[in-house]
C-alpha cells in the first residue's frame, strides 16, 4: 500500500478514534444544573467518594462526620473545608493562604470546572483529608469528576487510535529495522570519568553518606514520631526513594542505585575486610582474600524466586508499611542484618542477587536503563587469560555479581559497582550510554518471566488499593488500625493468585495462541523468556504513575521531614512548619495517563520487534504478537480508565 | 594500620556513634534531661509505645486503702442561656469580673465562637452576655488586668478550630475591659499553631505582665512566652517545639522568687515540663514526668499544695479520647498527682482510675483541713447510665483518696471550677458540657452545683 494511503488511514484512525469519543463526550454532557451534595466523612473516606458533575454545575456541598474531625481538601478549587463532629457548620480555609481567617458556613458553593487555558482540560480533581484523623489518614481521598471528561474520552480514544494505526503501519507499511545507534562511551581512556572510576575510594565516598542517611532513617523510624507524614523514615523511603528509583535511577542508570546502595555495603565491607583497599592471598595476587565462610550459594536456591516472594510479602503489607515509621525501620533493619549475615556465610553479593526485594524491582526494569557496562574492545577480552574482572586481583575485587565483562549482554545482572574498571589490566572496561532500541533481551529462566509479570500485577494492585477513591478497598489493606484479617486474607489470596497464577497463566495462553497463529516451532519456555520483556515498559510506567501519585501530593511533607526528621520539633532547614500544598494536583491524572500511554506504546514496539525476531516474517510477527498486544491494550485501557474515570 | 582503614573507622565512628550522640544531645538539652535520661526515655517508649500499656510509674498508693467518711450533696442548676444546639463549652473560669462582690462565670463557647459572661445578680441568678467579638475556637479564658488599668481583662486562647488541625490558625487574644465591662478584642498574636492556654506572669521581672502561651497545634505545636513591650506590643520567644501542649501554668514552683512555667504536652509525648526561669526570662526546660504510654491521653493539669507541705504540687488527669472512633474510655484513664519533693524531683501518685478524666481541681469540700480532689469525665461509657461524669475524691489527710460519684447526668463534662458562688462559705462547683459525640440524651451547657450543706457521714467498715 502506498505511503500516502497508509498515512491517510492513520489520520482517519486518529480522527475517528480520538475525535469521536471527545465529540460524543462534549455533545452528551448535559447543561449545567444546581446540585446539592452532602458529603459524610468517616475514618478513612467520604461518602460519596466519587462525585460526578458537569462543567458549569453549581454545587452546594454540605458536610458531616460520623466520627472525628475531617476535612474536604480540594486544592484545585481552593477550598479546605474543616468538618467537626456534632456541627452542621463548617469552616472554610483557603489552602493557599492557610493562615487567613476562615469563614463559617453551612454549605460550600463551587462551580464545577476550572478556568484557565490549560485548566479547562482538568476533569478530575482529587479531594483529600487535611486533618489528621488516624494512622491511615494520608490515604483518605476521593474524586470530583467533571464532564466533559476530556482526559478519559481523549486518552481512551487515543490509545485505540494508536493501537489500530500502529497495526495498519505494521501490516501495510514498510518495516523499519530499529536503528542500532552506536553506544556513547562515557569513560574514554585518559578521561576524567575513567580516572574517577578507577579511583578506589569513589564507591566508599558515594556510599558512606547514604549509610548515614539510612541509619538516620532507621533511628527516626524506631524512635521518632509515629505520625508517618512527619517521620523521615516514611517520607524518604516510600515517597522519595521509591519515586527516584522508578523515574530516575532505573530508566536512566539501570542498576546504578545498586552501586551506591547502603543496604549490602556494611556486609560487603565485613566480607572484604576493607572499605577501600583490596586484599589478596599472600601467595597469589590474583586471588582476593575474604573474611567469612565464602560458601557458594546453593544451586537449588538460585534464581529470583526468593526475592520475588519477599517482594510479594512486603508488597502485601505495603499500606501498613507506608503508614508506620516503625514498620519501615524494622524492614530496613531486617534487610541490613540479613545482608551482613549472608555476606559472612556466602561469597559475593548473594544477598543482592538472590534475596534483596528492592533488587527484584530494579533488575526487572533495568533493561530499559540507558547505562551499561561492557568491554571497550571485545578482542582484547578474547585474548585475556587472567579474567581479572571475574576473578579479581590486587587492583580490584572479583565481580560481586559473578560476571565476566565481555559476557554482560543485559542490564539485569550488573550492579555497576565498578570493580572491573579497577581490576582490568588492559583498561578495557567501559560504561556506555545506550541509544535507541536495545538488542532483544532474553531471560534466563521462568523465574525472571514471572518476576516481570508479578511486578506489573503489584504495580496495578498498589494503585488500586492505596490510591483508591473507595474507602472499603483501602480498609481491606489497612492492617494498622482496621486489621480485618478475613478481608485481608481474601485480598492476599486474590493478589497472590493474580500475580502468581492468573496473569502468568494468561501470558502463557496468549503465547500459545501466538505460536499457533504463526506456526513457529520455538520451544514454549524459550518463547516465554523472549516475549515476557514486552511487559517491562508497561510495568515501569504503571509503577511510575503510582509513585507520582505518592510524590507530588506529599512533597511538602518531604520538605517538612527533611527539616525535622524525627518529628521532635526541630527546624533544620526552616521548612518544618510549611503548610501542606500539593504540587500541581490537577496535572497528576494527566501525567499518570501520559506515562501509562507511553509505556503502552513502548510495549507495543518492543513486542513487535521481539516477535519479528522470533518469526523473521513481518506478517507472522503481527499475527504472533496480536494476542499479547490485545492483552497489553486491555491492561492499558483498564489502568487509564482507573486513573481518569475513578 | 593503613590510612584508608583509619579513615574508614573514623567515618563509621562518626556515623554510628557521633551522629546519634549529637542527635541525643540536642534533643536531651531541649527536654532538660541528661543524655542518659533521654536514652532511657527513648528505649522505654520504643518498648511500651503502643496503646494498651497502663502507666503507673512508682505508684505505691493504690485505690481502696481509705474507705471514705463523708459524702457531700450538690444541687445542680443550669445557669446562663438554655441549650439550643449541642453545647461546646470548652472552658470556664470563675471571677468577680465587674468587681461587684459576686462571683461571675466566664465561658468559652466554641460552638458560637464567643466568650460569654454569666453575670451573677444579687438574687443569685445569672445573666448571659457576649463579650467582645467572635474568637474562632476559644479554648481557654483567664482573668488578668494585663494593662494595669484597675479592671479585669480577659486572656483568650484561640484554637481556630477545636478539632484536629495542623494549620496555623491559632491566636492569642485579649478582651480589653474599658472599666465598664465593655470589651474590645486585641489580637496579640495570630496565625500560629492552635493556642490552648494563655497565662499571665512577669517573667522578665520588668513590672509588666508577660504571657505564657501553650499551642497544641497538631503535628506542629509550640510553647512560647510573649514579652510585653508596652502599648500592646508583644514579642514572641519560643521555648519548646512540640505538638500537643494543653496547659502552660505559671507558678514559682522552685520558690526562687520568679515565675516558672509548668506545661503539659500531650499527643504522643505525654510529658510534663517545668521551664525554670532564671529571673530574666531565660528558661531552662526540665522534664519532670513522661508516660511510657503514647496513648496516655493527658487532659490537663492544675496546681495546688496538695499535701500542704508548703510547695506546689501538680494535679494531673488523663482521659482524652478524642483520637478514638468512637471516642471511648481507656482502662488507664484517671487522676493522679505529682508530689513536689524539691529540686525538680516529682513523685507520681495515683489517686484513682476514672474513665475520660478531665479538669482535676482541688478544694477542701468537707472542711476537714485537707484538699479533696474533683474531676469530670468527657469520655465515659455513656451507654451505661451509671457511668459518672462528675466525681470527687475524699482525702483522709494522709493523701489516701476515696471516690464519691456526684452524678452521671449530664454526660460529657469537660471543665469544672470550684468556688463559693453564693457566699455561704461552702465550696460550690460550675461545670461546662462538651457534646461533640453521642449520646445526646443528657446534655448540659453550664451548670452550677450548689453545695447544699448536707454532709452524709458514711459508715466506717
Amino acid at each position: 500500500m502506498k505511503k500516502w494511503k497508509i498515512n491517510l488511514f492513520i489520520a482517519l484512525c486518529f480522527l475517528t478514534f480520538t475525535g469521536s469519543p471527545v465529540l460524543i463526550e462534549y455533545l452528551t454532557t448535559p447543561e449545567p444544573v444546581t446540585r446539592n451534595i452532602h458529603i459524610e466523612h468517616f475514618r478513612y473516606g467520604m461518602d460519596p467518594s466519587i462525585i460526578r458533575v458537569n462543567r458549569g454545575d453549581k454545587i452546594n456541598f454540605t458536610f458531616s462526620t460520623l466520627d472525628t474531625g475531617h476535612s474536604f481538601f480540594l486544592q484545585d478549587y481552593g477550598i479546605d473545608v474543616k468538618v467537626s463532629p456534632a456541627s452542621e457548620r463548617v469552616k472554610v480555609y483557603d489552602p493557599f493562604n492557610a493562615t487567613e481567617d476562615p469563614y463559617t458556613t453551612e454549605s460550600v458553593k463551587i462551580t464545577a470546572g476550572l478556568n484557565g487555558t490549560l485548566k479547562q482540560f482538568v476533569s478530575l480533581s482529587r479531594f483529600r483529608c487535611h486533618v489528621y484523623c488516624g494512622k491511615m489518614h494520608g490515604f483518605e481521598q476521593g474524586d470530583l469528576i467533571v464532564r466533559p471528561n476530556w482526559l478519559f474520552s481523549g486518552s481512551i480514544g487515543f490509545i485505540f487510535a494508536f493501537f489500530f494505526s500502529w497495526y495498519i503501519r505494521m501490516r501495510w507499511g514498510e518495516l523499519k529495522e530499529p536503528k542500532q545507534l552506536k553506544k556513547i562511551e562515557l569513560n574514554k581512556k585518559n578521561g576524567i570519568l575513567n580516572k574517577l572510576l578507577k579511583w578506589r575510594p569513589l564507591p566508599f565516598i558515594l556510599t558512606v553518606p547514604l549509610i548515614a542517611v539510612f541509619f538516620i532513617l532507621i533511628l527516626a523510624g524506631l524512635f521518632g514520631t509515629k505520625v508517618g507524614g512527619r517521620n523521615i523514615a516514611v517520607m524518604l523511603t516510600w515517597a522519595t526513594w521509591m519515586f527516584a528509583l522508578t523515574v530516575l535511577f532505573v530508566p536512566v542508570g539501570a542498576r546504578l542505585w545498586c552501586s551506591i546502595c547502603p543496604i549490602p555495603s556494611l556486609g560487603e565491607y565485613l566480607q572484604r575486610g576493607a572499605t577501600i583497599g583490596v586484599r589478596t592471598e599472600k601467595n597469589d595476587k590474583n586471588r582476593n582474600r575474604y573474611f567469612g565462610f565464602g560458601q557458594k550459594w546453593p544451586d537449588k536456591l538460585k534464581g529470583p524466586w526468593i526475592r520475588i516472594f519477599l517482594f510479594l510479602i512486603i508488597g502485601s503489607f505495603s499500606a501498613s508499611l507506608a503508614g508506620q515509621p516503625r514498620w519501615t525501620a524494622t524492614v530496613f533493619v531486617i534487610l541490613i542484618s540479613t545482608a551482613i549475615i549472608m555476606s559472612l556465610i556466602w561469597k559475593n553479593r548473594s544477598f543482592c542477587i538472590y534475596i534483596c526485594p528492592v533488587s527484584t524491582f530494579i533488575s526487572t526494569y533495568s533493561p530499559i536503563g540507558r547505562i551499561n557496562i561492557g568491554a571497550r574492545d571485545s578482542s582484547i577480552c578474547k585474548d585475556c587469560k587472567e579474567k581479572s574482572c571475574l576473578n579479581g586481583n590486587e587492583k580490584g575485587w572479583a565481580c560481586p555479581y559473578g560476571l565476566l565483562v565481555p559476557a554482560i549482554n543485559r542490564n539485569m545482572d550488573c550492579g555497576l559497582c565498578g570493580e572491573c574498571f579497577k581490576s582490568c589490566n588492559y583498561d578495557n572496561v567501559s560504561v556506555f550510554f545506550r541509544r535507541g532500541e536495545g538488542k532483544g533481551l532474553k531471560l534466563k529462566n521462568y523465574g525472571e518471566v514471572w518476576q516481570i509479570l508479578i511486578m506489573m500485577t503489584l504495580a496495578m494492585a498498589y494503585s488500586l488499593t492505596l490510591h483508591s477513591p473507595w474507602s472499603k478497598v483501602r480498609d481491606i489493606v489497612n492492617m494498622v488500625d482496621k486489621a480485618d484479617w478475613n478481608s485481608f486474607g481474601m485480598y492476599i489470596f486474590s493478589l497472590w493468585m493474580t500475580a502468581l497464577v492468573i496473569i502468568p497463566g494468561i501470558f502463557l495462553l496468549l503465547n500459545k495462541l501466538g505460536k499457533v497463529l504463526t506456526k513457529t516451532d520455538i520451544k514454549k519456555s524459550d518463547l516465554a523468556k523472549r516475549t515476557a520483556p514486552v511487559f517491562i515498559p508497561l510495568g515501569i510506567s504503571l509503577w511510575a504513575s503510582f509513585f507520582i501519585g505518592m510524590f507530588m501530593p506529599n512533597f511538602t511533607y518531604i520538605l517538612m521531614t527533611l527539616s525535622d526528621p524525627f518529628g521532635w520539633g526541630w527546624d533544620l532547614l526552616g521548612t518544618a512548619g510549611k503548610p501542606w500544598i500539593q504540587i500541581l494536583p490537577w496535572i497528576i491524572p494527566w501525567l499518570q495517563v501520559i506515562i501509562i500511554t507511553t509505556g503502552f506504546i513502548f510495549s507495543l514496539k518492543k513486542g513487535f520487534l521481539i516477535w519479528h525476531s522470533i518469526t523473521g516474517v513481518k506478517r507472522d510477527a503481527i499475527k504472533g504478537f496480536l494476542p499479547q498486544s490485545i492483552f497489553v491494550l486491555m491492561i492499558t485501557l483498564f489502568m487509564v480508565t482507573y486513573f481518569s474515570y475513578f | 594500620m593503613k590510612r584508608s582503614t583509619i579513615i574508614s573507622i573514623l567515618t563509621f565512628i562518626f556515623i554510628f556513634i557521633i551522629i546519634p550522640l549529637i542527635i541525643i544531645n540536642v534533643q536531651a538539652k531541649k527536654k532538660g534531661l541528661s543524655m542518659g535520661e533521654f536514652i532511657n526515655q527513648l528505649i522505654s517508649r520504643a518498648k511500651h509505645g503502643e496503646a494498651g500499656v497502663v502507666d503507673e510509674v512508682n505508684s505505691k498508693k493504690k485505690e481502696g486503702i481509705f474507705k471514705g467518711k463523708n459524702n457531700i450533696e450538690f444541687q445542680k442548676k443550669p445557669i446562663g442561656n438554655p441549650i439550643k444546639d449541642k453545647p461546646w463549652i470548652t472552658h470556664l473560669c470563675i471571677n468577680d469580673l465587674n468587681m461587684d462582690g459576686l462571683k461571675d462565670v466566664i465561658i468559652c463557647d466554641a460552638k458560637l465562637n464567643e466568650i460569654r459572661w454569666l453575670k451573677q445578680n444579687k438574687d443569685n441568678n445569672y445573666q448571659e452576655l457576649v463579650l467582645g467579638n467572635k474568637i474562632m475556637g476559644p479554648a481557654q479564658v483567664a482573668v488578668c488586668d494585663i494593662d494595669k488599668d484597675g479592671d479585669n481583662d480577659l486572656l483568650i486562647a484561640g484554637m481556630g478550630m477545636i478539632f484536629p488541625n495542623n494549620d496555623k490558625i491559632g491566636a492569642v487574644v485579649v478582651l480589653e475591659n474599658d472599666g465598664k465591662q465593655n470589651f474590645r478584642n486585641r489580637t496579640l498574636v495570630k496565625n500560629i499553631a492552635r493556642v490552648t492556654d494563655v497565662r499571665p506572669g512577669d517573667f522578665d521581672n520588668d513590672g509588666d505582665i508577660d504571657l505564657a502561651v501553650g499551642q497544641f497545634g497538631y503535628d506542629d505545636g509550640e510553647i512560647r512566652w510573649l514579652e510585653n513591650l508596652g502599648n500592646w506590643n508583644f514579642k514572641s520567644h519560643i521555648i519548646l517545639n512540640l505538638s500537643g501542649t494543653i496547659n502552660t501554668l505559671v507558678d514559682d514552683i522552685d520558690k526562687d522568687g520568679d515565675p516558672d512555667i509548668i506545661a503539659l504536652v500531650s499527643q504522643e509525648w505525654e510529658e510534663i515540663y517545668i521551664f525554670e526561669n532564671d529571673g530574666k526570662a531565660n528558661f531552662r526546660s526540665k522534664l519532670i514526668y513522661g508516660s511510657t504510654n503514647e496513648d496516655f491521653g493527658s487532659s490537663g493539669i492544675s496546681l495546688s499544695d496538695m499535701d500542704k507541705d508548703g510547695d506546689t504540687d501538680i494535679l494531673f488527669t488523663n482521659g482524652d479520647a478524642f483520637d478514638y472512633i468512637p471516642p471511648a474510655p481507656r482502662p488507664w484513664h484517671g487522676v493522679q498527682w505529682l508530689e513536689n519533693r524539691g529540686n525538680f524531683d516529682f513523685k507520681y501518685n495515683l489517686i484513682g482510675k476514672f474513665n475520660g478524666a478531665f479538669s482535676g481541681r482541688t478544694a477542701d469540700i468537707d472542711n476537714d483541713g485537707d484538699l479533696d480532689v474533683f474531676a469530670v469525665s468527657t469520655f465515659n461509657k455513656w451507654d451505661d447510665k451509671e457511668s459518672s461524669s462528675f466525681i470527687w475524691y475524699e482525702n483522709d489527710g494522709k493523701m489516701n483518696f476515696f471516690r464519691h460519684n456526684i452524678t452521671s447526668d449530664p454526660t460529657h463534662l469537660l471543665i469544672v471550677e470550684l468556688a463559693d458562688m453564693n457566699g455561704d462559705g461552702l465550696v460550690d462547683a460550675v461545670t461546662g458540657g462538651m457534646h461533640a459525640y453521642p449520646p445526646y440524651d443528657r446534655m448540659s451547657r453550664v451548670l452550677l452545683w450548689e453545695n447544699i450543706k448536707k454532709i452524709t457521714v458514711m459508715n466506717e467498715k
